[in-house]
């Protein structure tokens, strides 16, 4: 037999059409009853609801178009456990197999959420998720330590959004894998590394996903490990709706890859501009104040000036009156206007009669001159 | 200051002066001593004054 290489060759929708032309032959496949949990629903605007129906160990997408959807007498959404009725069959364009579900029936939340928050009431009521336990992030750090998957987006994100902020910061990558069976163990790997380093800050992130993507950040063990971090911790896992147990412990929750780097880091930018507005603030009130001082001495200059003044006024007013007290006390100016005072030998002024001797010689005195005259008769 | 201590100084012993000789018995001899006693110290004291009030126009002016 002659077989060329191009007999051999099939083309990608031949292969997708053969497929689906054996699921449609296959009668166990045309009425299913399949029961799950709704994962990552999503109705479009046309009414066709697209979703997946997951169990603890496998997933299938699965499309309701809106002629059954617009029968249904709930609204399907994320953790609901539901039986559906539904045939198998493959969407050739993308090559995957899905469920098309003619009806569905609630059956209540899925065993996999029950589960889920029956964890995390239980992590709560140990206080795993105290406000009183979140730590402050230092915006000013030396060393950050992320844990991610290596090349990621959300990785890159993170690093270049860091060193665009704040290009000092050294920074230290924890490589994981983020999402998958192994996931659990790498993302706690990495963690016990990172608490090694004398980190400010541990940034633990990915980029969004399904929400049994994101599921790995739900682990027990992992969460636990993480309420015992030496350093804050910033979750960055999934998107503004997504909530996985790690946001609920870390100190810090965000929604995306950027904004873990913001909440890590103050910008540079901003610190500049901090600056050069605590400079206009420090050099307007330093300018105010000197002005005012400027008022004040100006102010004190002419009251001293006054005081100077009016206390060279009462010294010059004080000297005056003293002055004529002075000149009014003045013996000479009492004897010019024609008194006189007399002494007797002893040197005693002669106030009375009984303090002179007939004989002895007194001595008068003038405004001019003295006169010395001796005692005749002393007559009372 | 110590022109400004000089003057209180100086109007104390001239207020003792002529509260001395006021109330006071003095001799003639005594209340003249006094009297140029407080003479010098008025003449003391107007100098000082002038001085001071020279200085005070010139703080005053050096603006």
């Amino acid at each position: 037999m002659n077989l060329t290489p191009e007999a051999l060759i099939v083309s990608v929708s031949q292969v997708n059409e053969y497929i689906k032309e054996i699921i449609s032959r296959d009668e166990n496949l045309k009425y299913v009853l399949v029961k799950g949990e709704i994962s990552n629903f999503k109705a479009g605007p046309n009414g066709h609801c697209y979703f997946s129906l997951k169990d603890s160990k496998s997933i299938i997408n699965a499309v309701m178009f809106s002629t059954q959807s617009k029968k249904l007498s709930f609204n399907p959404k994320d953790g609901d456990e539901v039986v559906c009725f539904a045939s198998v069959s493959v969407y050739e364009a993308r090559g995957t197999y899905q469920l098309y579900v003619q009806s569905m029936q609630s059956t209540g939340k899925g065993q996999l959420l029950v589960e889920l928050e029956e964890l995390k009431r239980k992590l709560q009521a140990e206080g795993l998720f105290d406000p009183s336990r979140k730590r402050k992030i230092d915006i000013f750090p030396n060393k950050i330590g992320i844990i991610s998957a290596l090349n990621s987006a959300g990785l890159k994100d993170i690093v270049t959004n860091i060193k665009r902020r704040l290009p000092t910061v050294e920074i230290f990558i924890f490589p994981s894998l983020v999402q998958g069976e192994q996931a659990p163990k790498s993302l706690l790997k990495a963690f016990e590394l990172s608490q090694n380093y004398p980190l400010d800050t541990l940034i633990i992130g990915r980029g969004g996903g399904a929400s049994e993507d994101l599921s790995a950040f739900n682990d027990e063990t992992l969460v636990r490990a993480i309420s015992t971090s030496k350093m804050p911790v910033i979750a960055a896992v999934g998107h503004e709706i997504d909530f996985t147990l790690v946001d609920y412990v870390a100190d810090v929750r965000v929604s995306t890859p950027t904004a873990a780097a913001e909440k890590a880091t103050i910008d540079k930018r901003e610190i500049l501009q901090q600056l050069d507005d605590y400079v206009n603030l420090m050099q307007n009130a330093l300018k105010a104040k000197v002005k005012e001082n400027i008022k004040i001495v100006k102010e004190l200059d002419e009251k001293l000036i006054y005081i100077l003044k009016d206390n060279l006024k009462n010294v010059q007013m004080k000297i005056n009156y003293l002055n004529s007290v002075l000149e009014s006390l003045n013996p000479v100016k009492v004897i010019e206007r024609g008194y006189s005072i007399t002494y007797n030998e002893k040197g005693e002024i002669i106030k009375d009669i009984s303090q002179v001797v007939i004989g002895e010689n007194i001595k008068t005195i003038l405004a001019n001159g003295e006169i010395i005259s001796e005692v005749k008769k002393a007559v009372k | 200051m110590s022109d400004q201590n000089n003057i209180k100084s100086k109007i104390e012993i001239l207020n003792t002066i002529v509260t001395r000789m006021n109330d006071e018995e003095l001799s003639l001899d005594e209340s003249l001593q006094l009297y140029k006693q407080g003479k010098a110290i008025v003449e003391e004291l107007n100098k000082l004054l002038e001085e001071a009030k020279e200085v005070v126009e010139k703080v005053i002016t050096s603006d």
